[in-house]
């Protein structure tokens, strides 16, 4: 019951790159250049902006939303992208859910208290939520004996 | 809740093994009346729909040694308590078994509660005994076995 889960969330990668290309496109696209320039320039700029969307794409990606998570026995620590890292004990918690997002992702909630809880985003880890729920039920109460 | 249930409400949260004082149901969903969607679908549910609270009750009868009467009381007091903690305004009781099922099935028939519906399932014989209220019919119509 340990493990590193740290999948490429390729929506999150795809959503990095177009933010990145259409911004250089944008750029491009309001560049005064002389008349007859952009019909000779349009390829090498496009596969230009292409490598450049890429890795400055996988930059973002990285830096916003990739995420690692780690558990243990014990406990876990979750990390977005350049964020704070989130570590809890599962001896804090009391309940364990399953939640549905209105975008059909799934998330294991842990609740503290009726309103203090902490939501661990199953699908976006590329978790069975299913298999997952029940492994950290058992995680939870196995703590708190 | 995926199936015929989705007309009732958006279950979004599920738990399993869900303790309310000295009970334990199998399974709790909860949810809204008021449905999540696009944009055709929110502005219909905000509407349309009441902006309820609400959740679904499982409980194998099979669990407790010859259950009776005191037993179904003692479930929709629970059931109650929880609709309380939980600021629900309609509930349904999801009772399932295959020992004991006929016994309870004209006590079941005689809950005549506006808030909570109850629904008595026999495995062996698919057999669905409801309470009588609307709570009660409308849990009737969408469970499938």
């Amino acid at each position: 019951m340990t493990g590193v889960h740290s999948p490429i969330q390729h929506y999150n990668l795809f959503k990095s790159v177009i933010i990145v290309f259409a911004t250089q496109a944008a750029i491009v696209l309001f560049m005064p250049l002389p008349i007859g320039a952009l019909e000779i320039i349009r390829l090498p700029i496009l596969v230009l902006n292409l490598i450049i969307a890429i890795t400055l794409g996988w930059r973002l990606y990285k830096r916003m939303y990739h995420m690692t998570f780690t558990y243990d026995k014990k406990g876990f620590t979750l990390k977005k992208g350049r964020n704070e890292e989130h570590g809890y004990k599962w001896g804090e918690f009391s309940k364990v859910s399953l939640i549905r997002t209105e975008y059909g992702e799934f998330s294991v909630r842990l609740y503290r208290n009726r309103d203090d809880f902490f939501d661990l985003p199953v699908s976006k880890l590329k978790l069975n939520p299913f298999d997952f729920r029940f492994e950290v039920m058992q995680l939870v109460e196995t703590s708190r004996i | 809740m995926s199936g015929r249930g989705r007309w009732i409400a958006d279950f979004n949260e599920s738990f399993r093994n869900f303790k309310i004082s000295e009970v334990e149901f199998d399974a709790f969903v909860r949810g809204n009346t008021r449905m999540k969607g696009f944009v055709l679908s929110r502005l219909f549910s905000f509407l349309l729909n009441p902006n309820y609270s609400v959740g679904c009750f499982f409980f194998s009868i099979d669990s407790v040694k010859s259950f009776d009467k005191k037993h179904l009381i003692k479930l929709i007091t629970t059931v109650k308590s929880g609709m309380k903690e939980n600021e629900m305004k309609w509930a349904w009781l999801f009772l399932f078994g295959t020992e004991n099922v006929e016994k309870i099935q004209k006590y079941v028939e005689g809950v005549d509660d506006k808030t909570v519906g109850i629904a008595l399932l026999d495995i062996n014989s698919k057999n669905i005994v409801r309470s009588n209220s609307y709570l009660g019919r409308q849990a009737k119509r969408y469970i499938k076995i």
